[in-house]
């Protein structure tokens, strides 16, 4: 269960997916802090804005672990307000020094156990609401079975 | 490791390992120290480094992995890291399938940080996973 730290959030965790419904605090921000018992490989993230009356602009979904690090590897920058952003949670291929030439498929990401900070960031003043689903798997077998397939 | 660096391993289950290393430069602003190849990841995802703010290092310090051979497997990823800033970099092998870095037959890996300046700290965090004993 994630406990709230600004705004509301209440979540629900079943079968693989974490549904989060969420409202700003007069800061434009939901947050709360979650904890991690185990490996988990994430697999998507879908993040819904419910109040059409703010259409323009963006907003943050942010996930950090301890060290600051946003574990959703910046996917969650500047979703739209208007639509449904469906966004698999993958790692590509950003910053070797040389990078090999070709696409680079992308990996499955997996989370550490640990304390993570859920932020849901719109400008200060904005208080409105949404919901976000997380599917996830738990442990590393997707991930070892990319590395074993490729 | 040497005396410049602190290593600990923690297992957290179905294979996925974290090592954190806590180093301290020197004079010279450089710290360096032996991974246990025990203790490393067999396969290593990704890196990260943080700066010690009550000893931050120099802007643009360098973290290198290098193998007995005196390559860098990290292959320039650690280069130029924030001294005010945890930063995470994802990892590939050097051959470019986009593998993680397997570390797992690789003897002698120093960690080396290097243009810290003086009696600077920080932290880096390496995470990935074991290898079933039939595999690979």
């Amino acid at each position: 269960m994630i406990q709230a730290t600004n705004g509301t959030i209440i979540d629900r965790l079943h079968d693989g997916l974490w549904s989060v419904n969420w409202s700003t605090d007069s800061d434009g921000l939901a947050a709360g802090l979650l904890e991690l018992a185990d490996p988990m490989t994430m697999l998507e993230l879908c993040a819904t804005h419910r109040d059409g009356s703010i259409a323009a602009g963006s907003y943050q979904v942010r996930l950090f672990d301890d060290w600051g690090i946003d574990q959703f590897l910046g996917e969650g920058e500047g979703l739209s307000r208007q639509t449904q952003t469906r966004i698999t949670i993958r790692q590509g291929l950003f910053d070797p020094a040389s990078p090999p030439a070709g696409t680079f498929p992308t990996r499955p990401h997996v989370l550490t156990p640990g304390v993570y900070a859920l932020h849901i960031d719109f400008e200060a003043a904005v208080q409105t609401s949404g919901f976000l689903t997380v599917r996830f798997e738990r442990g590393i077998a997707r991930r070892r079975a990319w590395e074993r397939e490729r | 490791m040497n005396e410049q660096m602190d290593c600990s391993r923690t297992d957290h289950g179905d294979g996925w390992v974290t090592v954190a290393v806590r180093w301290e430069s020197d004079a010279d602003g450089q710290a360096a120290g032996y991974l246990d190849a025990g203790r490393v990841p067999h396969v290593l995802d990704r890196i990260t480094t943080k700066p010690d703010p009550a000893a931050a290092p120099s802007a643009n310090y360098d973290v290198e992995l290098i193998d007995d051979e005196g390559v860098d497997l990290l292959n320039g990823v650690g280069a130029n890291r924030s001294a005010s800033a945890p930063e995470q970099r994802l990892l590939y092998n050097l051959s470019g399938s986009g593998h993680g870095l397997e570390l797992r037959s690789r003897p002698g890996l120093r960690l080396f940080v290097t243009n810290a300046g003086s009696a600077k700290r920080g932290q880096v965090l390496l995470a990935g996973f074991d290898l079933p004993q039939d595999e690979g």
